[in-house]
């Protein structure tokens, strides 16, 4: 016999999903009921904080800026700052030659809620940003990559 | 937002919701993990919260419940992870089965069982949510956060793919 689709689809609609033990009713029922529910909830998701949602990469920005000070230091190009402000150092010795911004990963964060309790998707976009200097003096050629994880939140649309 | 009066005769309308989706949803979070215990807190903490933050929601926001169940077993899964003690996905056990075992399909409901898991992921899960969670693809989607089309033709291949794994063990003939 060759099932069609419709019939195939049937067959697999007439098994009946397990059904959940009787305290899962219970535990949902006590927590939704208990005023300390929201904070054992929001405890174990993993939203972004405050300050990560107003400053979105920045933590791997900070790493980035640290590794570029570290390299240009290495280099004898950028004096500390009690000696010779960083900006005056850097960008007098330097072009900009390339600056790219390259989208390595993008990842569903799941279900998030904003103001007003509307969902939202949260999405995080892992991007590397290259910059490359070149010292016109010497033709030293300086390149730094700087690994950033953008949260993006999407609202999604009620039907 | 009006809601007919049959949506409250369970009471609250999250009971009414859990009495209509509890098995679907503990099905859906058992793709990720794999012991019954272990989905029953992945759907219990993915229901309140929802419940919590959207106290009047309809069924029209039903699918995102799927979603919320989708991202708590995955933050589970990463926790697990980073404790070093991660399962591998959970082989066929006769004692934790997917389906009710006390139907009279019990031989078929293994086999498909078995034939789940062989699907990759991402379209296992909307073979699921097709069959067993009754969504339309619009509400997969919604629910996934891909496009429509990508959600048709990913339940498609999954089709396909299950009916092939299937064929040597005769299952239409059952």
């Amino acid at each position: 016999m060759n099932m069609n689709e419709p019939d195939f689809e049937n067959q697999l609609r007439a098994l009946r999903p397990l059904a959940p033990s009787a305290s899962l009713e219970e535990n949902i029922a006590r927590e939704l009921t208990s005023p300390r529910a929201i904070a054992t909830v929001e405890s174990r998701g993993e939203a972004p904080g405050f300050f990560e949602r107003i400053f979105p990469g920045l933590r791997w920005a900070f790493a980035g800026a640290a590794g570029a000070a570290a390299v240009l230091l290495a280099m004898g190009r950028l004096q500390p700052p009690s000696v010779l402000p960083a900006t005056q150092s850097a960008s007098a010795d330097f072009e900009t030659v390339e600056v790219t911004r390259d989208l390595v990963a993008a990842e569903d964060g799941g279900l998030v809620y904003e103001d007003e309790d509307e969902p939202a998707r949260l999405v995080r976009y892992t991007t590397i940003e290259r910059h490359v200097w070149t010292h016109p003096g010497s033709g030293a050629r300086l390149e730094v990559e700087i690994p950033r994880e953008d949260v993006v939140i999407v609202p999604i649309a009620m039907q | 937002m009006n809601r007919p009066q049959s949506e409250y005769i369970s009471g609250e309308p999250w009971q009414t919701c859990y009495a209509q989706l509890a098995p679907k949803l503990l099905l859906f979070a058992r793709q990720w993990v794999g012991s019954v215990a272990d989905a029953e807190d992945v759907v219990q903490t993915a229901f309140v919260k929802f419940w919590r933050h959207q106290p009047d929601a309809g069924p029209e926001h039903y699918p995102l419940l799927y979603s919320a169940v989708r991202s708590t077993a995955l933050d589970l899964l990463r926790a697990d992870s980073r404790r070093g003690r991660r399962e591998q996905f959970v082989a066929t056990d006769p004692d934790e089965p997917f389906f009710d075992p006390t139907i009279e399909h019990r031989e078929n409901s293994d086999l498909i069982h078995t034939a789940l898991q062989q699907l990759p992921e991402s379209q296992r899960e909307v073979l699921v949510l097709r069959i067993w969670g009754d969504l339309t693809f619009a509400e997969i989607a919604t629910a996934l956060g891909g496009s429509i089309n990508t959600v048709a033709s990913r339940y498609r291949y999954a089709l396909d793919a299950l009916r092939r794994i299937l064929k040597p063990h005769e299952y239409e003939r059952a």
